[in-house]
Order: C-alpha cells, then sequence, then structure tokens
C-alpha cells in the first residue's frame, strides 16, 4: 500500500549484474562473514536505511575479512541488527555524482547533479531535472534502472555517490524504495524492508495482524509515556483526530498513532485493540485515555468491530480499572445504534465511561473531552 | 472526466466485479429510492454463481453473473460502468477485461486499496487519458443523487442513504481523498440542512486516474453545484494544482477545505500515514504549506474539524432536499429459494406466466410440458410439434424393456401406484433410457469443438466405448427403425441442421463398419433437439451447454415414459397373476 525502503544489499542486488557486496546479520554473522574474500579490503556500513552514514559514525573504511567481526560489534553495539561489506572502491570526489529517478504520474522523473556525494544537499542548484531520454548518463545503464524499477515495482532510486568511468557506472550508494503492493511480483520480500528505528513489540504484532488481513491496521508509538492512545479508524478520520491534539498543543499527549479500516472481522478488531491496550497499560502517564473514535463509516459494521474493542477491555478490565483509565467513544456507520448503545452499557456497568456518541458531534469533539480528564 | 449533469441524465448501466452483497444491495437500495424501475447492477462478474438474490424494495430480484466480462457483453449488450470490487492483485486484469469487452463504457471505480503504482499508471495511461473516467483505485467511488451510486460511497445501509437524503440532488459537491471522511462531510453536509450535488472520492493511492484536480474542473463544469467541499490530505502535489486552478480562474466556485495531518508536523522523521500518498517527503507537501496555499489562493480553510463543520454550515442554504420514505425498507426478509415456474395469484394458480384455465383453454398439453421444459413458452410452434411427436413415439416399448419389467414386478408384488412408478423410473440410466443426453453431449461437442467425425469414432474405437445416441439391437442398415424415419420429417423444416448432419456424419462411419451401429432414436431426438432449440429457440452454444448438465434430454423419455409404466402398472392390476417370481432354469447358479 505505502512505498517501503529496501536495504542497500537487496537494493544493489537488484540494481547490479554480479554484485560483489556481501548482507552481515547479526543473527547469521559467522556464515556471513565467511563469504568474504581473504584478500580484499571491504567498506562496513550499518544497512537500515539510514542517510549521512560517514558523518554519524556508521561506516568503516578498508576492514579485513580478519577485522570484519570487530568492526561489526563496534556497529552493532550503537542499537543496529543489518549491515552490508562492500570491497574498496578508491576514486576521487570530485568523480562523485548525482543521480535519482522516481516514478511520476506522467513517467519517469530524473534528478541528477555533477557535484554528488554527501554534499549534494549543499548544492540543491546544481541538482536538475531531466527525463529519461535527456539525462547525461550511459543510456544502457539509464535503461537498464528503468526496467529493474518496472520489473521490481521500484518506485524511487537514488544513487549517491555514483562514479560514471567511461559506459561504466558505479553505485557506491543506493537507497530505494519500493512499491509494497508489488512485492508478490517482485523478487524482494518483506525481510529486505529496513526501518531506521526498530519496531516496537506492539507495533511489529500489529504490523503482522495487517499482513494476514484483507482489512487494514496500523500502529506506531509516539510517545511511550502519553496519556491519550487512540483506537482510530479509517486512514482519513484517524489523521484528522489526531490533527486535534495537535490543535491544541497537547500532540505531546499522544501516544500513538494508528487505525483500522477495511471492514475488519469481531476477531480481528479484538486483536488489535488488545495490542493497543497493552501499550495504554504500560505508559506512566499519571492519567490516561482510550480514544475509540472514527467517522461514520461507509461499510465497517459498527456493531461487528466493537463487540471486538469490548471483548479487548473486558480481559484487560482489571488493569483499566485499577490505572482510572476512562474511555472515550465517538462513532457512526453501519449498525451505529445499536453498537453505541452496547458500548455505553459496557463502559458505564465497568466504570470505565469517559463518554459515547454517534455522529452527532463533531468527530474530533471526543479528544477534547478525553483531554479534560488527562490534562485537568 | 465525464460531465457530472450527464450522468444525472442517463446514468446507465454498472457492470460488477467481484462478491460484494452488502455493497451491491445499497446500490440497489439507491435504485429503488430513487424511483427507477430497474436496478442499475445489470450483472456480476463472478465465478461463483449463475445469479444472485438481492432485495429491489420490499421484493426480490436476481442478478445474473457471469464468469468473464466476455459472457456478460454477449447477454447483456452494452453497460457503461465497471464497479470493482476484486482484490488489488486482481483489479488490472479484470479492469483490461471490462474495457476490452465494453470499449464505449463510460469508465468504473476500482475499491482496492493495494493496486501495485505501475498497474494504476498504466490503467490511467490506457483509459483515464482516453476519456474514460476511472476512480480510484482505492476510495469509495463516486455518488450522483438521484441518478449513479458506483461504489460504497454513501453507506452500504439504506438508512444511512434516508438521512443523508442522498436520493435527492442538491448544490454542494464534496470531493475527498478519504472514504471514511467522505461520509463524515457527506453527513455533516446533510445534517446542516443542504443536500450534496455529487460527491466523489478519489481515494488515498499515489496515482489515482481521476486526480482532484479532474474532480475540482467536474465540479466547476457541473450547473447544479455551487459550492465546493475538499478533504485533503498531507504528502502529494494536489493541492498546489488546485491552487492553479484557482488563481488561474479554472475554478471559480467557493471551496471549503480541510486539510488533515499536522500532526505529522511534530516529528522528526516523516511519518506513514493511513493512505499511501499520505506521508510529506517536504516541506511543501506537509499539511501546513497547503493550508496556507490554498488560503492564499482564496479557498475558506478549516484549522479544525470544528471550524470545518462551521463553514460547511454557514454555505448559503438551497431549497430544502425532499425527503424520501424509505421506511418500507425495514424488517425485510430474505426468501429462501427462488422460482420462475408457478405461483399463487388473484386469479388461482398461475404456471409459466397464465393461469391454469388459461391452458385448459388453449387445450395443449404438449404445449403446456414444452412451455414446463423451457421455464417459458416456446417462440416456435415447431418446438412443440416435435416434442409432441417425441412424445407420442417415446410413450412405450414394449414390457421386455428394463423399466417397464420393474414397474411390472413391483406391480404383481402386491405394491401400489407410486411405488410400482418408481421402481420404473429409477430404471432410467446409461443403459436405458438415459442415453438421449449423453448422446446430446455427442454432438454437441462434437459440433461446437469443430470435431473430425472420423477421429471422433476413432477416439472412442481406440477407448472401446460407445458413442451415445449410435447403435440398435434389432434395426440396422437395411432395416431403419420407423421412428427415426418418422422424427427425420422434421429436417427439411429447419432452416439449418449442423447437429443432426454431424450425427449423421458419425452414423455414416460407424455404420459402414457395422450394419447395426446406426443412429437411434436417443441419437436422433438428441441431435434434432438440439437444432431445434438453437434455430427456433435461439438458444446460445451456453444455454444448450447448461441445459445438458441439466440433464434436460432425458426429461423428452421420461416424461412419455412414465405414461408407459402407468399403463403397466393398471394392465398388471387388471390381469392380476399374483406374484412373479423366476422359474430356477431362468438363473444361472454360478
Amino acid at each position: 500500500m505505502a512505498r517501503v525502503k529496501l536495504s542497500e544489499y537487496r537494493a544493489k542486488s537488484l540494481l547490479v549484474d554480479n554484485y560483489a557486496g556481501v548482507s552481515l546479520r547479526l543473527s547469521s554473522l559467522d556464515d556471513d562473514i565467511a563469504t568474504l574474500d581473504e584478500n580484499t579490503p571491504y567498506v562496513v556500513k550499518v544497512d537500515q536505511g539510514i542517510k549521512k552514514r560517514g558523518k554519524q559514525g556508521l561506516l568503516r573504511l578498508n576492514v579485513s575479512k580478519q577485522a570484519a567481526r570487530a568492526a561489526v560489534e563496534e556497529l552493532a553495539s550503537k542499537g543496529f541488527t543489518r549491515f552490508i561489506a562492500e570491497p574498496m572502491f578508491t576514486h576521487e570526489e570530485n568523480e562523485e555524482r548525482y543521480v535519482s529517478f522516481e516514478r511520476a504520474r506522467e513517467g519517469i522523473a530524473v534528478q541528477y547533479s555533477e557535484q554528488g556525494g554527501v554534499n549534494v544537499e549543499e548544492n540543491p542548484a546544481s541538482v536538475q531535472t531531466f527525463t529519461v531520454d535527456t539525462v547525461p548518463l550511459p543510456k544502457a545503464f539509464v535503461q537498464h534502472v528503468i526496467d529493474v524499477m518496472n520489473r521490481e515495482h521500484l518506485s524511487f532510486v537514488e544513487i549517491n555517490p555514483l562514479i560514471v568511468r567511461d559506459d561504466e557506472c558505479v553505485l557506491l550508494d543506493a537507497a530505494v524504495l519500493a512499491d509494497s503492493a508489488g512485492e508478490y511480483q517482485a523478487s524482494w520480500d518483506e525481510d529486505d524492508v529496513v526501518e531506521a528505528r526498530q519496531p516496537t513489540e506492539t507495533e511489529a504484532a500489529i504490523a503482522k495482524l495487517n499482513q494476514n488481513s484483507p482489512a487494514a491496521f496500523s500502529f506506531r508509538i509516539l510517545n511511550e509515556d502519553g496519556a491519550l492512545w487512540l483506537l482510530l479508524s479509517g486512514g482519513g478520520a484517524s489523521i484528522t483526530i489526531a490533527d486535534e491534539a495537535m490543535n491544541q498543543g497537547k500532540s505531546s499527549l499522544v501516544g500513538n498513532y494508528g487505525e483500522y479500516s477495511g471492514g475488519p472481522s469481531t476477531e480481528e478488531t479484538y486483536l488489535y485493540t488488545l495490542d493497543v491496550l497493552h501499550q495504554a497499560l504500560t505508559s506512566k502517564a499519571p492519567k490516561k485515555a482510550i480514544i475509540i473514535a472514527g467517522g461514520v463509516a461507509n461499510f465497517t459494521d459498527v456493531k461487528k468491530t466493537f463487540g471486538g474493542i469490548i471483548q479487548a477491555l473486558d480481559e484487560k478490565l482489571g488493569d483499566l480499572q485499577e490505572q482510572g483509565i476512562r474511555v472515550y467513544v465517538r462513532r457512526g456507520g453501519p449498525n451505529e445504534v445499536e453498537g453505541l448503545a452496547m458500548m455505553e452499557s459496557y463502559l458505564k456497568k465497568n466504570n470505565l465511561f469517559g463518554s459515547v456518541h454517534g455522529s452527532d458531534i463533531v468527530l474530533t469533539d471526543v479528544i477534547n473531552e478525553a483531554l479534560e480528564h488527562v490534562d485537568a | 472526466m465525464r460531465n457530472i449533469s450527464s450522468i444525472r441524465q442517463n446514468p446507465g448501466k454498472i457492470l460488477a466485479f467481484g462478491n460484494y452483497a452488502a455493497g451491491y444491495q445499497t446500490i440497489l437500495d439507491f435504485d429503488y429510492l430513487c424511483g427507477k424501475d430497474a436496478p442499475s447492477i445489470a450483472g456480476i462478474v463472478t465465478a461463483s454463481a449463475k445469479f444472485q438474490k438481492f432485495f429491489w424494495g420490499n421484493g426480490e430480484v436476481l442478478i445474473p453473473c457471469f464468469p468473464t466480462a466476455d459472457k456478460a457483453k454477449a447477454s447483456l449488450g452494452s453497460v457503461e460502468w465497471m464497479l470493482n470490487i476484486n482484490s488489488g492483485r486482481r483489479a488490472f486484469q479484470s479492469t483490461v477485461s471490462f474495457f476490452d469487452a465494453f470499449p464505449d463504457a463510460l469508465g468504473g471505480h476500482i475499491f482496492a486499496e493495494d493496486v501495485p503504482e505501475i498497474h494504476a499508471l498504466e490503467l490511467y495511461e490506457r483509459y483515464q487519458k482516453q476519456d474514460k473516467t476511472l476512480i480510484g483505485p482505492a476510495g469509495v467511488g463516486l455518488l450522483v443523487p438521484g441518478a449513479l451510486k458506483l461504489g460504497v460511497v454513501g453507506g452500504v445501509d439504506w438508512r444511512q442513504l434516508e438521512k443523508n437524503h442522498l436520493m435527492t440532488a442538491g448544490n454542494v459537491a464534496v470531493l475527498s481523498a478519504s472514504g471514511g471522511m467522505i461520509n463524515e462531510i457527506i453527513t455533516i453536509v446533510a445534517t446542516s440542512g443542504h443536500a450534496i450535488s455529487f460527491a466523489l472520492c478519489f481515494g488515498g493511492d499515489r496515482f489515482p486516474s481521476t486526480s482532484p484536480r479532474e474532480a475540482f474542473l467536474a465540479a466547476e463544469a457541473d450547473e447544479a453545484t455551487s459550492h465546493i467541499v475538499y478533504y485533503g490530505e498531507l504528502g502529494g502535489q494536489d493541492e498546489h494544482e488546485l491552487v492553479d486552478l484557482i488563481t488561474s480562474g479554472k475554478v471559480t466556485k467557493p471551496v471549503v477545505a480541510y486539510i488533515a495531518g499536522v500532526i505529522g508536523e511534530g516529528f522528526d522523521q516523516p511519518v506513514q500515514f493511513g493512505h499511501a500518498k499520505a506521508l510529506a517527503n517536504n516541506k511543501s507537501e506537509t499539511a501546513s504549506a497547503k493550508r496556507r496555499a490554498l488560503a492564499e489562493a482564496g479557498v475558506k480553510v478549516a484549522d479544525s474539524m470544528t471550524d470545518f463543520s462551521k463553514a460547511i454550515k454557514d454555505i448559503p442554504q438551497n431549497e430544502k432536499p425532499e425527503s424520501v420514505d424509505a421506511t418500507s425498507l425495514a424488517g425485510r426478509k430474505a426468501s429462501l429459494f427462488s422460482s420462475t415456474i408457478s405461483k399463487e395469484s388473484s386469479e388461482g394458480y398461475e404456471f409459466i406466466g397464465a393461469p391454469l384455465q388459461q391452458w385448459a383453454d388453449e387445450g395443449d398439453i404438449a404445449l403446456q410440458i414444452t412451455s414446463a421444459l423451457l421455464g417459458k413458452r416456446p417462440s416456435s410452434q415447431k418446438t412443440t410439434e416435435f416434442i409432441r411427436t417425441v412424445f407420442l413415439l417415446s410413450v412405450d416399448h414394449g414390457p421386455q424393456v428394463s423399466g417397464a419389467l420393474n414397474t411390472i414386478v413391483t406391480a404383481r408384488a402386491g405394491k401400489g401406484l407410486v411405488d410400482s412408478l418408481a421402481a420404473g423410473l429409477l430404471t432410467i440410466g446409461p443403459r436405458f433410457g438415459g442415453a438421449v443426453s449423453d448422446a446430446a453431449r455427442e454432438w454437441f461437442e462434437g459440433v461446437t469443438e469443430a470435431k473430425i467425425p472420423e477421429e471422433h469414432v476413432e477416439s472412442y474405437a481406440k477407448a472401446k466405448k460407445y458413442i451415445g445416441g449410435i447403435g440398435h439391437k434389432k434395426y440396422r442398415l437395411g432395416l431403419p427403425d420407423p421412428r427415426t424415419a418418422r422424427l427425420a420429417d422434421f429436417v427439411d423444416e429447419l432452416p439449418s441442421h449442423r447437429y443432426y448432419d454431424y450425427a449423421k456424419a458419425i452414423e455414416a462411419i460407424t455404420s459402414s463398419k457395422k450394419g447395426s451401429l446406426i443412429l437411434n432414436v436417443d441419437g436422433t431426438i438428441a441431435a434434432l433437439m438440439l437444432d431445434i432449440l438453437e434455430q427456433e429457440e435461439k438458444l446460445t452454444e451456453d444455454e444448450l451447454r447448461q441445459l445438458i448438465d441439466a440433464d434436460f434430454f432425458n426429461a423428452l423419455f421420461v416424461i412419455p415414459r412414465t405414461v408407459g409404466f402407468v399403463a403397466h402398472y393398471l394392465d398388471q392390476k387388471r390381469l392380476d397373476e399374483g406374484l412373479f417370481r423366476l422359474s430356477d432354469d431362468d438363473v444361472h447358479l454360478a
């Protein structure tokens, strides 16, 4: 559904024929190092989609096979798990070019600069827009990149620095965004996707739920000790509701962003809610609220999804009551009346009630009601 | 994109792809409440059934299903819109198959949210640029009150349609990136005393075929629209394109907008929100930058949903939309099965479209049975004539044959009419009386698969199998069966008879090998029935195949022979010879 970042190792494996780099993973370090060549000096880099690794000290130059383990372990001590080793390639700084290819509505847009390398951002004017046909790079190379982009569902390819010697192009660094919707036709997979930060346990659990369901689930921690925990439905409504906390100058109180949509089943909603509640219960905020909100759904059944939410609330009821957590609800859509009535009676009976509204109040008012509770 | 007022005048029909009963039902509810005389969904492309049943108002209606768009085309002729509920992986192929089959269609909506970018762009190139209106991938589609509901926009529950007055056109266009928010906004518009002119959700994908820009131009061109309400999100450059439209005077109608996603600006790293496009790659793609640009162009930009609601309420009100009474839809109940054969009516019992008294007045049992077999009155008298002749020739072929014998044995064992008849009927099968359907399949497959008769015969000889409809115990070359000769009189009355010709070509080969391998009465009935159904009743090959699969052709034997079995039963009761038992020398004890 969205664009995802591939590891540098996978990006180059796709773009370069007979690619000589080696992927080094903490989980399989001995086996990975064994494939390195005795006589080749390597550059070892963190491979988790982080930019400006040189400036941040996330790469080691001239590393021999014998020294590889020490280099990786040192970098791993900063909290990383994926690395890449490539044969050293000597060149002059003035050889470094910048090029990027991005899929756009009217074709592939190309950005190119003669002044590539780490300083390209300081020379933004040197980066100019070209088409596939006009960019001053070897035609065969450009065509190859386009072919790979189309075959592998790549949406964005950035090569910086790129070294061009006659017809030969050497990719010193490459960042690739792939279209996750095309994964089923591509040779890369979920394991090649990197994130600059490690997903938390809850984030990983919900990502997995999302993968195995026709409905959509997302969850991202914004503040582990947040006071407002959001159980939102709908891609648009969820942003709009989160915006309201920003409007009130209280975005620091928001614990998470996330949403469920696309008509999930009662069981899926139960599992999702359990994960969100777990995260809410571990927050150290003194007063907490759970906001169950969404717009007027087109097709997601309010009664069915609320059934799953109540099941999860019930499982954590003791902890929720002990921490004095209040639940605030605003929702509309199919079976709205039945769903809201069921939720209201459950919350009141179990002393969790903050408020319950249908589509008769503005979507975001529920945030303000919750803020009164947590930020009094 | 397609002009909205032309859709309002002539909404057209929809071909749906995929199974989504609740979504399709609200489209029918919408059509019904709009006062249309038939559902806008003309057919459904799905592998799973021949028909799907939906409510039409308080009653029910069957919508035909087709395995492919081509088959739908052959049966439906033209449709104007595609509604594609297939998954993201199947959306591309099925959309292409739709426009290949219906090149004159106006457009469609793709519901799936995970269509690959490459596919979305290819669809944009192929169709949107060729004047089709393709909405999505993703989003919830297009709603033109009183005319067209193409997608789940506006809800899947008729109560939502009723509450938001979606059957009567107003003057506020609602355009949205989000499927959930469009319904939220429709509700705000409706509950503040306005009505919508149309609602279009282009979706939150990166490359929707119909872009926000095109949606705005459609709203500008639509005479009924006086105001535009817009919901956008962070990510992409669409709002800057809208600013260009407004500042260059291409969009002049007042716009109220909310751009969601300021929450995304509180973090160091850009955050990917729920929709694929909802990620700000740079400053100009942030919600704040878009809000500023739109406000500078004169758009009323709301900073919060509360302000947004107020701004919508402040839009000058036109006449209050008419309410449509939908309460008749409450409490309706789905039936357990469907029937097209008979019903009770005020005039008594109706059978195949006519009261039984009328059948009695017409006085033709063959016509009634022919209508019963076809499920409708035959178009041609020849069909009835042929079936009448088949019945007259098939009523009984002597007490020696298996079915009659079993009836007789059962009758003599002291059983009643129904038991004895059942014993005879249950004998009918592949070796006795049940060969008409087998023969029909032989001739049908031979003709439609353009088999060469020599090869057909050869393949059966190799497999040591009999060909259905060929061969007789008594009659042979030089000693023709008088029944087949009588049936052959029908050949000359048909303008063309390709099944009969094929059967005769097979007979020419088999009878030259062995004189008894002639086209028998079953094979002749099967061949001529196929020709008559095709020539006189205009059945398609698909319809003929369905009849073969349903064992239709054996009915031509079962019905008359029932009379024969009853005759034998009554005869035995009259003669009353007592229990039948074989003598010992009738049985070889091996």
